[in-house]
C-alpha cells in the first residue's frame, strides 16, 4: 500500500492485489481479537461515579467498534472509494476522518492480537511462541502494523 | 415606568468560598496515559495531537514522558471532560484513565 497523493482532507492510496487481499483479511480477522477489559480508572475504589462511568465506557467502546467496522467495510466495498486499477491493483480514496477511522480499527486489531498472544513485552526481549494457535494473531499483529505505518505517515505528512 | 424591586440585603453576610461545605466543590480529575509495550511512539504522538489538538512538540513531550516515566498527566479536568478525553483516547486503544486528584 502506497500513498499516491495527499490533498487537503483527502488521501489516495494504491494497493496491489496482495495488499488488497491482506487488508481485507486483516479486517475480517478483527473479531477474533476482542480487546480485554479497559479500566476507566486505576483508583476507582469507593467511587460510585467511576463505577457508573466504567459501564458507560464499556458500552461506548463496543458501539464505537461496531460503527467503525461498518464504516470501514462500507468504504472498502464502495467502488467509488476503492476502485480497481488497470492492469491490476486498487485505488483507495479516503477522507482524513476515514483514514483516522481505519487507523483506529487497525490499531484495535493489532492491540487485540497482541493481548491474545499473551501481551509480550517485545522491548524486554519477550517473544510469543510461534505455533498453530498463535499464527493468526502474529499475522494480524504484523499486517495491521504495516498498514498502520503507511496511514500514519500519510496523515502526519509534512508535519512529521 | 415600573418600579424595580431589589432583593433584600442582609448587611455583613458575604459568602466566601472557604465557608462552603467541601462536598459542594467538585474535585478535579487527572487524565493519565500509561505506558504499554504495544502502541508505537509515532502513533501515540499522533493520537495526542488528534485528541487534544496539540502541536507536534507538545504531543512528543507527553509521549516521551509516557515512554520514560511510565505515565504522563495529559490534563486536569472536571469529571465530565476527563471522561470525554478517556473515551477518545481509548477509542485509539491507548491505556488512558481518569484519576481523582489527590
Amino acid at each position: 500500500m502506497k500513498l499516491l497523493s495527499r490533498d487537503p482532507g483527502q488521501l489516495v492510496f494504491r494497493l496491489t492485489k496482495r495488499d488488497h487481499e491482506a487488508l481485507l483479511t486483516t479486517l475480517r480477522l478483527g473479531p477474533l481479537f476482542p480487546r480485554q477489559g479497559r479500566p476507566i480508572s486505576r483508583d476507582a475504589a469507593g467511587q460510585e461515579k467511576l463505577r457508573a462511568a466504567q459501564e458507560d465506557l464499556d458500552a461506548a467502546l463496543a458501539e464505537h467498534r461496531r460503527s467503525r467496522v461498518a464504516e470501514v467495510e462500507a468504504l472498502i466495498g464502495d467502488p467509488a472509494r476503492c476502485a480497481p486499477l488497470k492492469p491490476s491493483g486498487w485505488k483507495l480514496t479516503l477522507s482524513t476522518a476515514e483514514s483516522e477511522a481505519l487507523l483506529q480499527l487497525l490499531n484495535e486489531i493489532r492491540v487485540g492480537a497482541w493481548e491474545k498472544l499473551g501481551a509480550p513485552d517485545f522491548g524486554a526481549g519477550e517473544r510469543p511462541k510461534i505455533d498453530e494457535e498463535n499464527l493468526l494473531g502474529l499475522w494480524a499483529f504484523q499486517l495491521s502494523e504495516v498498514f498502520q505505518g503507511v496511514l500514519l505517515d500519510a496523515l502526519v505528512g509534512d508535519d512529521g | 415606568m415600573p418600579e424595580i424591586l431589589e432583593p433584600p440585603v442582609r448587611p455583613g453576610v458575604i459568602p466566601i468560598l472557604e465557608d462552603q461545605p467541601k462536598r459542594t466543590r467538585e474535585p478535579g480529575y487527572l487524565v493519565i496515559c500509561w505506558n504499554d509495550p504495544v502502541n508505537l511512539m509515532p502513533y501515540v504522538t499522533h493520537v495526542f495531537q488528534a485528541v487534544f489538538g496539540w502541536d507536534r512538540q507538545r504531543a512528543e513531550k507527553h509521549m516521551k514522558e509516557v515512554h520514560e516515566n511510565g505515565k504522563s498527566v495529559l490534563a486536569k479536568e472536571s469529571f465530565e471532560k476527563a471522561e470525554f478525553y478517556v473515551h477518545e483516547l481509548q477509542k485509539y486503544s491507548l491505556q488512558a484513565t481518569m484519576e481523582p486528584e489527590a
